[in-house]
This record gives C-alpha cells, sequence and structure tokens, in this order.
C-alpha cells in the first residue's frame, strides 16, 4: 500500500519541513521518501510522528534558540512564577490543603523548569516547556472531563490549566521561532 | 560531565546493525526494524554519524526503478573502523564478567 497520500503523513512532514533547518532539508526529503516505502499506515504515521521529534531535535541542537537577553527573560519568568506560585501555595494551604499541593508542584515545577534552563542552556527550556505544556493539556482535557466534576475549587484548576498552556506554549513558541535555524555545514 | 560523542547505546547499535550488513548499503526503515530505534532517534544518528564521516549517504535507484530514488546509508572505512572498536569496548566487560 502507498502510504504517500495518507493526510496525517503528509502534515506530519508539513511540520517538519517548519522546523528542519534548511542546511538538512536533503535528510528532511530522504525521510519522506523513505515514508513512501512503509507498508502500512499505522507503520507510516508512527514513523512520520517520529520525524517530527526527530527534526525538532535537529532544530534545537542547530538553532540559536533566541537572543541572549529574551532567553534570560523566559529563564527569570519561570523563576517569578515558581516564586509566586510559592507564595501562594503558602497562603491556601492551610485554608485548603490540595489547593495548596497543586500551588506547590506549579511551583516547583517553574522553580525546576528554570532551573534547568540555567544549568542545561536553551535547549532545557524548550524540553522543560514541551514537557509542561503536555502536562497542561492532559490537565486541562482531564479536569473537563467527569473526573473532577465533584472537587472543590475545580474552576480554579481549570483556570491554571488554561494558563498553563497558554504559558507554555508562549515559552515553547519563543523559544523555537524567535531566532530562526543556524546555518550548518551541509 | 560531556557525553562522548557517537558512544551511545543507540548509535552503538546502529554502528552494530550497520557492521552486521557487511557494506551493503542499507535504508533508514530497515535499520529501524533491525535495531528497534524510533525514527526520530535513528535519522539524527544518521546525520551525526555521516556528518562526522562514519557513514557515507547516496541516493540509489529504487527497484523497481519506477519509485523514486531512496536514501541508503553504509559505513565509510574509518566508521568500520570506529563500529569495531565500538564493539569490542562492549565486549570487553562481558568477557571479564564471564571470567569472573
Amino acid at each position: 500500500m502507498n502510504t504517500s497520500a495518507d493526510p496525517f503523513v503528509a502534515a506530519a512532514f508539513k511540520l517538519c519541513s517548519a522546523m528542519m533547518p534548511p542546511a538538512r532539508s536533503e535528510w528532511l526529503h530522504a525521510m519522506h521518501i523513505e515514508a513512501t516505502y512503509i507498508d502500512g499506515r499505522f507503520q507510516a504515521r508512527a514513523f512520520a510522528l517520529g520525524c517530527c521529534w526527530g527534526c525538532l531535535k535537529e532544530r534545537m541542537s542547530t538553532m540559536e534558540f533566541v537572543h541572549k537577553a529574551a532567553r534570560l527573560a523566559m529563564t527569570l519568568g519561570m523563576l517569578a512564577l515558581g516564586i509566586v506560585a510559592a507564595l501562594s501555595a503558602w497562603r491556601v494551604a492551610d485554608d485548603h490543603g490540595p489547593t495548596g499541593l497543586v500551588f506547590a508542584l506549579l511551583s516547583i515545577a517553574f522553580l525546576a523548569s528554570g532551573l534547568w534552563s540555567c544549568v542545561r542552556g536553551p535547549a532545557a527550556v524548550v524540553q522543560a516547556a514541551s514537557t509542561m505544556l503536555i502536562v497542561s493539556a492532559v490537565s486541562f482535557v482531564a479536569l473537563h472531563s467527569s473526573i473532577g466534576e465533584d472537587w472543590f475549587n475545580l474552576h480554579l484548576y481549570r483556570a491554571l490549566s488554561v494558563e498553563g498552556i497558554l504559558i507554555w506554549g508562549v515559552l515553547l513558541g519563543g523559544a523555537l521561532f524567535l531566532k530562526p535555524a543556524k546555518p550548518v555545514a551541509a | 560531565m560531556p557525553r562522548q560523542p557517537n558512544n551511545s547505546p543507540q548509535t552503538r547499535a546502529v554502528l552494530a546493525a550497520l557492521l552486521g550488513g557487511g557494506g551493503d548499503w542499507r535504508h533508514g526503515y530497515d535499520l529501524m526494524r533491525e535495531t528497534g530505534l524510533k525514527s526520530g532517534t535513528l535519522y539524527p544518528i544518521l546525520i551525526r554519524l555521516t556528518e562526522s564521516g562514519l557513514l557515507e549517504a547516496e541516493w540509489r535507484q529504487a527497484v523497481p526503478p519506477a519509485r523514486a530514488p531512496r536514501h541508503a546509508y553504509r559505513l565509510t572505512a574509518q566508521g568500520r573502523a570506529f563500529a569495531h572498536a565500538a564493539a569490542q569496548r562492549e565486549m570487553a566487560p562481558r568477557s571479564r564478567e564471564a571470567l569472573q
């Protein structure tokens, strides 16, 4: 079965072409052609998704992510949000333990991401932001399903998940696309 | 501590698969199936190996020729030496364990 016409595969490679550094376009072409040789729609889709991840890694390894100032601002922003969340946790912990715990976890996530970005450099912003974006998105879906219907402060948790998607989405988008990829030796 | 380049278990698996191919040209999907690696792991490794001169990549005519040419890979002489050395490094601790 020829999977080259599969819209999912086509969309995945369109995303790949947006992420792959131009100097490595031949590799992207190689991946795309390889996908057409794979029998089975599921296998071709899995292959294409993997290629998206590979292209993202290539972009991370070759790009000048952001100007140093923007990177510093992102890191400081994460640390500041961590402190705000820690203060919120401290204030609400006595009134409502679970809410305090949610804020404490948020604080840990922000502070750990900020510190991770300081220690490991620009690629860490992408790693931290993509991880937290997934966590926020999963929380958003879970909180809008029947799981948390009877929870106290459900609206607050939902708002926090939306806020998380926005904050981490902006951080990820900023880290990936503020600065174009550095040309790499072919 | 910085990692040694081209020394991850995944890279060693790719090198072993290419070495086992006996110098034949291999395709990305074949290597994926043999090593169990995902495409998102395999292709960055192939790129690194090619850029460091351990691997050569070439567009090869497909069979049947009506289909688009396909990217194929094989180790260079330097790559074969590197892959042999990596395989020996991996075997050495096992041999020591077997002797104990």
